[in-house]
């Protein structure tokens, strides 16, 4: 047991500096920490359960100590911003003032075509356009455009908009979801009144049903129906 | 802070019982060596049956420990163990001291090898 608890350490810790070491393409979504526990875990799962000789808490131990290591890692992270680099890493600028810094791009090891595969998911195609773009640490790309190229806000344009409320939905496939009924401050009469206006005489019938604060509806009936 | 204190508790909890676990299970191969070696006097001073019993009574008390081997030794090293005490009580029986004596050195060696695998060591560790 105290033997496994030391693997799990010393992998831990080893894996975590090879993730780091591999860089922010690696990473995708997940913090690197995140990432090495996930693997981890999933495979020392499947162990005991394919070898029965394998006492259960072989795996048990280290899908125990795992997440503890990685809330204390997180818990520095936030605590020290050089443990937090270390960890982490650092956002690197890779486009600043519409030029390519090509020596950050190599540091990073991101080629040209998947940086203007990301822009492309951003909807940029010309680089020039871009006024700074940034590899996080989790090896997603945000990019700032000029001023110029960016897309006028109703700010800009001088005009006054106003926020949608927020739909809260009421009916999921025939299930009433009575706690929003009553955030919403209706009863099940309002809601009876509806379903009717609908065409529906019972929940059952309901596919999908919402309505937002400003009293507004949306109405989709189980299959057939047409939304209102 | 909770969720991080109880992280730290949790593995200075796991920590201390892989420790305590080591010294539990170093106690119980130290006594059943001794057990072991008793009998293997008692044989070569030719006190056969003196000898079997000795070595059941080692042999009964392995078995009421199988609940706490299973959980922490992997299985297949307590099947050894198990299959080298057998064969050790055979050769007591058959009253063979040659096969009786290479018998004990093996079950010894095995005895010490599960010792050793729950010992911390940079062999073991690493």
């Amino acid at each position: 047991m105290a033997i496994i608890f030391l693997r799990t350490l010393i992998l831990f810790i080893c894996l975590l500096t090879a993730t780091r070491v591999m860089g922010k393409r690696q990473v995708g979504e997940l913090e690197p920490s995140e990432l090495v526990v996930a693997v981890l875990i999933s495979d020392i799962a499947a162990h005991p359960l394919q070898d029965i000789s394998i006492p259960m808490l072989n795996a048990l131990v280290p899908i125990i100590v795992l997440p503890c290591l990685e809330i204390i890692v997180t818990m520095l992270t936030l605590k020290s911003l050089r443990f937090r680099s270390f960890v982490c890493g650092k956002p690197t600028v890779i486009i600043e003032n519409g030029r390519i810094i090509e020596r950050e791009m190599r540091r990073s090891r991101v080629s040209l075509d998947e940086l203007t595969l990301a822009l492309r998911r951003k909807d940029i195609v010309d680089i020039g356009s871009v006024r700074c773009a940034v590899l996080e640490t989790d090896g997603s790309l945000t990019a700032l455009l000029y001023a110029s190229e960016k897309p006028p806000s109703a700010s800009l344009c001088g005009i006054t908009a106003q926020d949608k409320p927020l739909p809260v939905v009421l009916i999921n496939d025939g299930r009433l979801l009575s706690d929003n009924l009553r955030f919403l401050g209706k009863d099940g009469k309002w809601l009876q009144t509806e379903l009717r206006k609908n065409g529906a005489k019972s929940v059952s019938e309901v596919f999908y049903f919402t309505c937002d604060s400003g009293g507004k509806t949306y109405f989709l009936p189980k299959s057939g129906g047409r939304a209102r | 802070m909770k969720k991080e204190i109880t992280a730290v508790c949790i593995l200075v909890f796991i920590l201390a019982g892989s420790l305590l676990n080591i010294r539990v299970f170093h106690r119980i191969t130290g006594s059943l060596a001794s057990e072991i070696d008793a009998a293997e006097l008692c044989a070569q001073s030719g006190s056969w049956p003196e000898a079997e019993e000795k070595l059941s009574a080692c042999i009964s008390r392995w078995n009421s420990l199988h609940g706490y081997t299973h959980i922490f030794i992997r299985h297949t090293e307590i099947d050894k163990l198990n299959d080298a005490l057998e064969e050790y009580l055979g050769a007591l029986l058959s009253r063979d001291i040659s096969s009786a004596e290479s018998r004990y050195f093996f079950l010894i060696k095995q005895l010490e090898s599960v010792a050793e695998m729950e010992s911390i060591s940079l062999g073991t560790v690493l």
